[in-house]
C-alpha cells in the first residue's frame, strides 16, 4: 500500500524495537513526527490559529502530552456524528444518561456531553468516581433521578459491578443500556452486565483524535458513517486483517488522513441485520508491543523503551505482568532484568519507578488516582542480550 | 401600578402557587408583596417538579447534608449563563482570541463548563483542566500552551502556586470564594497578572469586577437585586443588608426574591470604568461559616450539632481553620471531650459529604478534633 500516506501517531510500527534502535530514531525525530505533538501544534494546524476554540489532551508516545485542537464547527460536527451513532443504538430525547468518563483536559467526557446536548436528552456529567462510597452515592442518584443509561469505560463498569455486588438490597438500580468507550469490551463483561443489570451493553470505538463508530445489536463490529469517516487498511485487501487507517472527512483543525490508532482489523461492507447500510470495522487486536490498562489508557513499547533509556541503567529484559488487583483496578508489574555486575540502590529504583509511572500524561493520571497499582521488581542475570527483551503477560480477568 | 420587573416574574409566581402555600395565601399585586424564597423552598420545588418531559443538563452541589443536590439546567439556562459569562469577558476588557485555561472541576459541578462556554462564545480559545490532575502535569500543560488567562478558584490557585512558580498570566479570573485584599495581592504577586473576581452562588451567577475592582457589575436586564434588613424591609443604596436575588428569566425552577445569606450593599452610581451597570459589594456571610477548598463552606452550627449528637449533650467548642501551603487545617477543640469520641467526630466529619470526603482524600483538608 505504497500510495497511502501515513501521518500522525507516534506509535511505533516496528516490531521488537530495542533501546539502540530507539536511540537511532531519536536522532531523527522528524521521521516519527506526531501531528498532535504539543510542541509543534501551531505549525501543524490546517486552519488559522485564532479559529481554534478548544484544546483537549491525550497522551503522546513520547510521554509528552498531545494537544487535540478543535474549531467550533468541528466540535459541533463531532457531536452531531456521535449523536447519529447514539440514535442507531436506541438513545433518544427521553433517555436519562449519566456520563462516567474523564473530563477536561481529556476529550472523552466533554465529547459525549456535547453529543447528548445535541440529542436533547437529560444527562448528568459526573466524571470518574474514585471510591466505594462515591459509587454508592451514584446508585442513589441513578435511583432518584430515574437514570436509564450509563456511559463509561469497561474498567469502570467492572468497578461498579464489584460495588453493586457488595452493596445491600437498598442500592439496587435499574439500567437498560450501558455504552462503553475507550477500551476493548470483553464478552465476559458483556455477559456479566446482562446477568446483573439486565442491561444491553454497546461498545463504541473512539480515540481522542476521532470518533469512529458504534456496535449494533447484531454485531461486535463497529458501524461507521462513510460520509464522515473513511477506513482503509495498510494492506490493500479489505477482508484480511491489517493495520487500520482512519480518515476524518470532517476534520478541520488538523486534517486527519490515514491515521493509525494502533488497532488491527478488517472492514465489512453490505447491509447489516440492523438495517443500516453503514460499513463495519472489525477489530482483531492491537499492533504488537502495545497494551491497554484500566481507564482506557494505551501503552506502547516505545514509550517504555524511551522511559527506561532515560534512566541510564543497562536493562537486558523487561517483562510486563498485567493482573487484576480487583475489579476495575489493574496491577501492572514491571519486572526488569539487569546485568549481574551492576548494583542498584534505592535512589536508582525510585528513578526507574518515577520514569515508568510517568510514561504518559494519561498513564500518570490513572496511576495517581489509583486505577493502576504500579509495581517494580528488579532481577539480576548473568545472561547478556544484544537487544532488550520485551515481554507482555496478560493475566487479567477481563482482557483489554 | 405593576412595574416591568414584576410583570416579568408573574408567570413564575403563578407556577409557584402549585408548590408553596405562601404564594397561595396572599394577593400578590406588587413587587413588595412577593414572599421571600429560601433554600428549603428551592429544594421543595425541585423535588416536586417533573423533569422527565424536557431535556436538561444536571449538575450537583452538596449542601450541609450528605446528599448531593441536583441543579437542572435547560437549554435556555445554559445559553443564558454562558452569555452572561461572555459579558464578564467584556467587562474585564479581555482581548478576543486569548488563550484561557479553565482550572476548575470539569464535571459534577457546572461552573467549569459554563466558564468554558462563555469564553468560547466571546471568541477565546479554551483549555479545560480538572483540578484532580497532578500539579506537575498541570504545570507541563501550562508551560507549553502559555495561556494568557486563568479562570479558577482562589484556594486552587493557592494550592498550586508553588508548583506553578514562574508561570504568569495577564488575567486571573477567580470565583467561588470570598477574596480579600491580602489574598488578591498574593495571587497578583505570584502570577504577575490582574485579578478579576466574580460573584455568584450555587443557584446563579451574579456579577464581575471591572478594572476598578470596586464591586461586582451586574446586568439589570437579567437580574434584580435588593438589599433588605432583618425585618425584610428594602434598604436604599449603599446600605449593608442581606442580598435578595431575582432571576428575571422564566426558569423552570424560578429564583424569585431569594435570600442569599450574604451581607452586601448596592451601588447605583456610575463606575469610573465607564460601564453603565450597577454594582453589588460583598461583605460577609450572615451565618458563621468556615471556607474550605474549592469554595466549600462548612457551617459552624453543623459542627456544633454533630458534636452535640455524638456526645449526647451540648459541648463548648472552639474552631480554628487555617491554610498552610494551600492545605486547609480545620481544628476543632471540645471542652471536656473524650479522645475516643473526638476521633469518632473526626471520622464522621471526614465522611460527611462528597466534597469533604474528596478534599480529605486528595489531602487538601486535614481535620483534627482534640480537647480544649
Amino acid at each position: 500500500m505504497k500510495s497511502l500516506k501515513i501521518i500522525g501517531s507516534g506509535r511505533s510500527k516496528k516490531k521488537n524495537e530495542g533501546i539502540n534502535s530507539r536511540k537511532r530514531k531519536l536522532k531523527n525525530p522528524d521521521k516519527d513526527k506526531d501531528v498532535y505533538d504539543i510542541k509543534n501544534i501551531k505549525e501543524n494546524l490546517s486552519v488559522d490559529f485564532k479559529d481554534i476554540s478548544f484544546y483537549f489532551f491525550s497522551s503522546g508516545s513520547t510521554g509528552r502530552p498531545k494537544a487535540i485542537p478543535f474549531t467550533k464547527k468541528e466540535w459541533v460536527d463531532r457531536a452531531k456524528y456521535r449523536k447519529e451513532c447514539y440514535k442507531l443504538i436506541g438513545l433518544n430525547s427521553s433517555s436519562r444518561v449519566v456520563i462516567l468518563l474523564p473530563f477536561g483536559p481529556w476529550v472523552a467526557g466533554p465529547s459525549v456531553q456535547s453529543a447528548l446536548e445535541q440529542l436533547k436528552c437529560t444527562y448528568f456529567p459526573i466524571g470518574l468516581l474514585k471510591d466505594k462510597r462515591e459509587v454508592l452515592g451514584l446508585f442513589s442518584i441513578v435511583k432518584e433521578h430515574k437514570i436509564d443509561t450509563i456511559i463509561s469505560t469497561p474498567s469502570f463498569i467492572e468497578y461498579i459491578i464489584e460495588v453493586y455486588r457488595s452493596s445491600k438490597n437498598n442500592c439496587k438500580i435499574s439500567i437498560s443500556l450501558i455504552i462503553t468507550s475507550g477500551e476493548y469490551l470483553s464478552n465476559k463483561l458483556r455477559r456479566e452486565v446482562k446477568v446483573i443489570f439486565g442491561a444491553r451493553v454497546v461498545s463504541t470505538y473512539a480515540a481522542s483524535e476521532l470518533f469512529v463508530g458504534v456496535e449494533c445489536e447484531y454485531t461486535n463490529c463497529y458501524h461507521y458513517n462513510p460520509d464522515v469517516i473513511d477506513v482503509s487498511l495498510s494492506e490493500n485487501n479489505k477482508k484480511e486483517k491489517g493495520l487500520l487507517l482512519f480518515t476524518n472527512k470532517k476534520s478541520k483543525a488538523i486534517h486527519l488522513q490515514n491515521y493509525p490508532l494502533g488497532d488491527l482489523g478488517y472492514i465489512e461492507e453490505g447491509e447489516c441485520s440492523c438495517r443500516t447500510r453503514w460499513p463495519k470495522v472489525c477489530l482483531k487486536g492491537r499492533t504488537k508491543g502495545t497494551f491497554s490498562v484500566a481507564g482506557g489508557v494505551n501503552v506502547d513499547q516505545s514509550q517504555i523503551i524511551e522511559a527506561l533509556s532515560a534512566v541510564a541503567i543497562p536493562i537486558t529484559e523487561c517483562k510486563i505482568l498485567l493482573e487484576t488487583k480487583c475489579y476495575g483496578i489493574d496491577k501492572v508489574t514491571f519486572e526488569l532484568t539487569i546485568g549481574k555486575e551492576f548494583t542498584i540502590n534505592k535512589q536508582d529504583q525510585n528513578q526507574i519507578w518515577e520514569a515508568l509511572s510517568e510514561l504518559s500524561l494519561d498513564f500518570n493520571d490513572v496511576v495517581s488516582c489509583g486505577q493502576i497499582d504500579l509495581r517494580l521488581r528488579i532481577n539480576k542475570s548473568a545472561k547478556r542480550n544484544n537487544k532488550i527483551k520485551y515481554l507482555i503477560k496478560d493475566q487479567r480477568l477481563y482482557e483489554r | 401600578m405593576k412595574d416591568n420587573d414584576f410583570r416579568r416574574i408573574l408567570p413564575a409566581i403563578k407556577r409557584l402557587n402549585h408548590f408553596l402555600p405562601k404564594y397561595q395565601d396572599q394577593i400578590i399585586d406588587r413587587w413588595e408583596k412577593v414572599p421571600f424564597m429560601t433554600k428549603g423552598d428551592i429544594d421543595k420545588i425541585s423535588s416536586q417538579t417533573n423533569f422527565s418531559h424536557e431535556s436538561y443538563c444536571v449538575y450537583f452541589t452538596s449542601g450541609t447534608t450528605s446528599k448531593p443536590r441536583a441543579i437542572y439546567h435547560d437549554e435556555g439556562d445554559i445559553k443564558n449563563i454562558s452569555n452572561y459569562i461572555k459579558w464578564f469577558c467584556e467587562v474585564e476588557n479581555i482581548k478576543k482570541g486569548s488563550l484561557t485555561v479553565v482550572l476548575m472541576d470539569q464535571s459534577f459541578w457546572g461552573v467549569g463548563y459554563f466558564t468554558m462556554l462563555g469564553h468560547v462564545k466571546y471568541g477565546n480559545q479554551v483549555v479545560p483542566i480538572d483540578t484532580d490532575l497532578p500539579p506537575n502535569k498541570i504545570r507541563e500543560i501550562l508551560e507549553t500552551m502559555k495561556p494568557n488567562i486563568v479562570s479558577s478558584i482562589p484556594s486552587v490557585l493557592f494550592y498550586l502556586k508553588d508548583f506553578l512558580k514562574g508561570i504568569n498570566f495577564d488575567f486571573i479570573e477567580t470565583t467561588g470564594e470570598y477574596l480579600n485584599n491580602k489574598k488578591r495581592q498574593e495571587l497578583e504577586n505570584c502570577f504577575k497578572g490582574e485579578v478579576f473576581d466574580s460573584y455568584g452562588l450555587t443557584e446563579c451567577v451574579l456579577g464581575v469586577e471591572c478594572k476598578e475592582h470596586n464591586g461586582f457589575h451586574y446586568d439589570l436586564n437579567k437580574i434584580k437585586l435588593e438589599v433588605v434588613d432583618e425585618e425584610g424591609n428594602i434598604l436604599p443604596d449603599n446600605k449593608w443588608g442581606e442580598l435578595v436575588i431575582t432571576i428575571l428569566r422564566n426558569k423552570r425552577i424560578p429564583l424569585i426574591r431569594y435570600k442569599s445569606g450574604d451581607i452586601c450593599k448596592l451601588i447605583s452610581e456610575k463606575c469610573i470604568c465607564g460601564i453603565n451597570k450597577p454594582r453589588v459589594k460583598f461583605k460577609r456571610r450572615i451565618k458563621k461559616v468556615y471556607h474550605l477548598y474549592e469554595g466549600y463552606e462548612l457551617e459552624h452550627r453543623v459542627i456544633e450539632k454533630l458534636v452535640e449528637r455524638i456526645y449526647g449533650e451540648s459541648k463548648k467548642i472552639d474552631i480554628n481553620c487555617e491554610i498552610r501551603s494551600g492545605v486547609f487545617h480545620l481544628k476543632i477543640f471540645i471542652k471536656d471531650g473524650e479522645k475516643k469520641i473526638n476521633y469518632k467526630i473526626k471520622r464522621r466529619l471526614e465522611k460527611m459529604n462528597f466534597e469533604i470526603l474528596h478534599m480529605v482524600r486528595r489531602k487538601r483538608l486535614f481535620i483534627n478534633v482534640s480537647n480544649l
